[in-house]
């Protein structure tokens, strides 16, 4: 069994908006193994991008954890000091790109002004000379085109895929043990997102990274994980290997995720969906959230929160049909 | 908008120091505006008619909080009065400005080609001016009086909401919605009017509040340099420039104007404060935070 | 830094336009709008060939495209009237008045940044703590209170009660005849460093700091509102978080890419900050009869010198649209988005 390498235990988070306290996450528990790709899935509003910032610490001001551990090589870093998370976390152990590949970047700097800064800070070089080399040489492991070019440019002068390898060429080059990429390809084109998640498999393997990749697109993580987690209005349903939940998936809707997925070879021609909406994040949820959308919902299932049962080697479910079923 | 909005917009506000503060502040100015002819102490001081030679000057007491000025007029009296003066001025310039503004910019920015480019033009040939100085030119050459004083802001200002609206206007009339209203066969005004302005309708807000404050500032400055209110109106500027000469001995005719006008633009501008934070669906969560 | 001639160019050519709208501007309020321009121009003792001599070189008898005409050539030939109250032509006397208000000025607006800005930042990032909230008072109290006002007690209380700053003038010309002070640029705080002579440079100082200082307080202000609510939205921006959690350390990104965010926009705003306080200045330096060109329009809006008022409006104007360009400049060379 693999090293963990990233534990998160009963992770509690808040947002605080002019309609109310949204409870964004709500006791969710996952782990990462050394080496390994983790995928969140889940839809708007399931919480995988909070957890994903909670991580890093990268939460907007508005939030708040309430509860919970995250723990790193056995370390809780959810009780380090901004300072020990600058000097000893971000970008050294554990790096983030986000989904905006425009945003992300500061407008009145350029490329390179960005990438030297990060890596004076992690790196210690004094030679203006490497810094420079060492900075192209990041911007060609991300297979960027004419590297010199884009170092001197600013963000508006690049289109979305060149600057999001931009950002993981950032990301990874004060060479981190994990990399947490929050939806990195749902602004780009489809063409270049298999760029993107080829580019992502490569680095991984190559640095033996560990990954969390979150993203509501079911299809992207199968191309791209190992293990996936199944997130809904800040529950955890089902976790477990690509392979056995592709094949086994036990939470309804989990099920229904997949059953959502087009299909070119299916005769039917009619787009499948799942009826309901999201419950109300800002009240608290007595039961399982997915409750009022669920076909074999029963009593229990509005009443109390289903525990977390393993049903087989790391294949974890959140729902009392599962357990009724042992 | 519905009654849950409103209640718990209310709760926001409460919950907010400086918003109760702005909101009383601006409530109390407009209803002293209101009532102050009928509650002043001394009715005839305050509009400037009389005088009376034995009570020159006499400083701060208790029939005369706020002293008596160079004609034996009650000064309390009168600064109460001009309370309705600036009201009117505040109103006055700003709705004016307002009118003619959006009128400018609806049209600007829903016509397009050539008439917004003259209009643009137009605006721009006034915004060239540094912002009270345009209200100077017009209020020298119209002459003193309560009437010019507001024609003259409010032809100076109305250029910057026409530009305001006209690049909310702008950056709406291409959005879908506008083209179905188009295509359901909705006349041009009534898209102007209906649909369009009332989307543009914040920044509008939040800026109005802030003018009203600045239209009493400017005014009273006009007043103060000879080319505002003509004597014996009992405005707050025009009370200053009355105290200047005689600052060395009566210091209370000019101080307590001056508050006046301190107090009443600090309300118009924490309203406006308020009116940010809540209108602006990011900022609306700091004041939960500040809240909770 | 996309600054090249053609932009330069355009700059340029946008200026003359707009220097053309403030003349066409005036020009509708002096000539048209009155409906007896000539009586505005003679003043309110003049004796009738006065007026009909006035009517005639306003060319008043002839038709708008004329006096239009007019009255562009002899803007640019120099002539723009004799003020009644000082018998002197009116740009000779805003031109000698120049130097004054801008030393005056422009020490204001050191002032208004230099403590402006870093409050603002300050309260920013401080937010929701007292420090913010006191920023927040004072910017809020600063902005609403008159300048004249303000300029009236303040010369109360520190001249004529405690005497601790002289009220009035710009220099004691007994010290400055007595130490061979000679005015090179018309900045006298400059002058006489540049002379060595430091007991001018004193006195200068002593005289020009409580007006600057009452000068600046709003656009002090107006830059701490403004520069705490950039610093505010530009923290929550992604690039900021991004920054972040790539491990730069949080100063860095305050001060060396936050600021700079902050700066564009605050730059920008300059010409207007710039625009309020030269309006300021008008009172101030009639307060404090500081000989500048607020103190002689001033003087000239209390005697009703028409010309006078006129010329000052234009000048400023001008004066105005100019920095507005400069500005312009220095903001497309900070900021690279800036379209040509």
């Amino acid at each position: 069994m693999a090293d963990i390498i990233l534990d998160i235990n009963d992770l509690h988070i808040n947002y605080y908006t002019p309609e109310g306290i949204v409870r964004a996450v709500r006791g969710v528990s996952l782990n990462l193994c050394k080496g390994e790709s983790l995928c969140i899935v889940g839809e708007s509003g399931s919480g995988k991008s909070t957890i994903g910032l909670a991580i890093i610490r990268a939460l907007p001001p508005n939030a708040l954890i309430v509860k919970g551990e995250i723990y790193y090589n056995g370390m809780d870093i959810l009780k380090l000091s901004e300072e020990e998370m600058t000097r000893n976390i971000r970008g050294k152990e554990i790096s983030i790109v986000f989904q905006d590949p425009v945003a992300m970047f500061n407008p009145l700097f350029t490329i390179g002004e960005i990438l030297s800064d990060v890596i004076l800070t992690h790196l210690g070089l004094k030679d203006k000379r490497k810094v420079y080399e060492y900075g192209i040489k990041m911007l060609k492991l991300v297979e960027l085109p004419d590297p010199e070019r884009i170092y001197n440019s600013y963000p508006h002068e690049l289109s979305g895929g060149m600057l999001q390898r931009a950002a993981i060429a950032i990301a990874i080059s004060a060479n981190p043990k994990v990399l947490i990429a929050d939806e990195p390809t749902t602004m780009l084109d489809v063409t270049i997102q298999a760029q993107i998640l080829d580019l992502l498999k490569k680095l991984k393997k190559e640095f033996s990274l560990s990954m969390i990749f979150i993203t509501h697109n079911l299809g992207v993580a199968a191309e791209i994980c190992d293990r996936i987690a199944v997130m809904y209005a800040g529950s955890l349903f089902e976790e477990g290997y690509i392979e056995d939940i592709l094949m086994n998936p036990i939470h309804p809707y989990t099920k229904k995720l997949l059953e959502c997925i087009p299909r070119a070879s299916k005769r039917s021609l009619k787009l499948k969906y799942i009826p309901g909406s999201l419950p109300d994040l800002k009240t608290s949820i007595l039961g399982c959230p997915f409750a009022p959308r669920c076909d074999f919902a029963m009593d229990i299932c509005e009443k109390q929160l289903p525990s977390i049962s393993e049903v087989s080697y790391k294949h974890r479910v959140s729902c009392h049909l599962s357990l009724a079923k042992r | 908008m519905n009654l849950g909005d409103i209640a718990s917009t209310f709760k926001l506000i409460k919950s907010n120091p400086l918003s109760v503060i702005g909101i009383a502040i601006v409530a109390t100015f407009i209803v002293v505006g209101i009532i102050s002819p009928y509650i002043v102490p001394y009715p005839d001081d305050a509009w400037g008619y009389t005088y009376n030679l034995d009570l020159r000057l006499l400083p701060p007491s208790i029939n005369h909080l706020f002293g008596t000025d160079e004609m034996g007029r009650d000064l309390f009296s009168r600064v109460l009065l001009g309370t309705r003066f600036s009201l009117i001025i505040a109103i006055g310039v700003v709705g004016i400005a307002l009118a003619i503004g959006i009128l400018m910019g609806l049209v600007a920015g829903y016509m397009g080609g050539s008439i917004a480019m003259v209009l643009m033009r137009l605006t721009d040939m006034f915004l060239a001016f540094p912002p009270l100085l345009l209200a100077i030119a017009f209020a020298a050459t119209l002459g003193r009086g309560l009437v010019n004083v507001i024609i003259a802001l409010a032809l100076s200002w109305w250029p910057w909401y026409a530009r305001l609206v006209y690049i909310q206007v702008n950056s709406i009339k291409n959005l879908p919605f506008v083209d179905a209203a188009r295509v359901i066969g909705l006349s041009t005004t009534k898209i102007m009017f209906r649909h369009i302005l009332p989307n543009s309708l914040t920044p509008i807000i939040i800026q109005s509040a802030l003018d009203m404050g600045s239209a009493i500032l400017e005014a009273a400055g006009l007043s103060f340099l000879g080319i505002g209110v003509s004597p014996p109106t009992p405005e707050w500027g025009l009370l200053i420039s009355q105290g200047w000469a005689l600052i060395n001995r009566a210091w209370w005719i000019s101080l307590f104007p001056g508050i006046a006008i301190v107090i009443t633009v600090v309300g118009f501008n924490l309203l406006a404060d308020t009116f940010q934070e809540l209108l602006d669906p990011r900022l609306r969560s700091t004041m939960i935070m500040r809240g909770v | 830094m996309p600054i090249n001639k053609e932009y330069i160019a355009k700059r340029a050519a946008s200026l003359v336009f707009v220097v053309l709208g403030v003349i066409i501007i005036t020009f509708i309020i002096t000539r048209i709008i009155p409906a007896r321009p000539e009586l505005l121009w003679t003043g309110p003792h003049a004796t009738i060939e006065q007026i009909e001599r006035a009517r005639k070189e306003l060319h008043l008898d002839k038709p708008i495209y004329l006096q239009l005409w007019y009255y562009l050539t002899d803007l640019f030939s120099g002539n723009w009237g004799v003020s009644w109250r000082t018998k002197l032509p009116v740009l000779s006397s805003i031109l000698t008045a120049l130097p004054a208000t801008l030393e005056l000025v422009i020490v204001a607006f050191l002032i208004a940044m230099a403590v402006g800005m870093p409050l603002g930042i300050s309260a920013a990032i401080r937010r929701g703590t007292s420090l913010d909230n006191a920023i927040r008072v004072f910017s809020v109290v600063g902005a609403s209170t008159p300048v004249f006002w303000l300029a009236l007690i303040l010369q109360l209380i520190f001249s004529n009660w405690l005497g601790l700053l002289p009220a009035a003038k710009r220099v004691d010309e007994y010290i400055a005849i007595s130490t061979g002070f000679k005015p090179l640029t018309g900045f006298y705080l400059i002058d006489s460093l540049l002379q060595g002579n430091i007991p001018v440079f004193l006195d200068v100082f002593k005289r020009i700091i409580l007006p600057a200082i009452v000068l600046s307080i709003y656009p002090m202000c107006l830059s701490t509102r403004m520069t705490r609510a950039l610093t505010i939205e530009v923290l929550g921006e992604l690039h900021v978080r991004s920054s972040i959690s790539w491990g730069i350390p949080r100063n860095k990104v305050l001060y060396r890419y936050v600021l700079k965010n902050v700066l564009a926009p605050v730059i920008a705003s300059l010409g207007l900050s710039f625009g309020y306080t030269i309006v300021g200045a008008f009172m101030v330096e009639l307060i404090f009869v500081w000989p500048g060109i607020g103190y002689y329009t001033a003087m000239s809006l209390l005697s009703y010198d028409y010309p006078a008022i006129i010329g000052c409006v234009i000048f400023v104007a001008i004066l105005y649209s100019m920095i507005n360009t400069v500005v312009d400049l220095i903001h497309a060379v900070i900021d690279p988005r800036v379209k040509l």
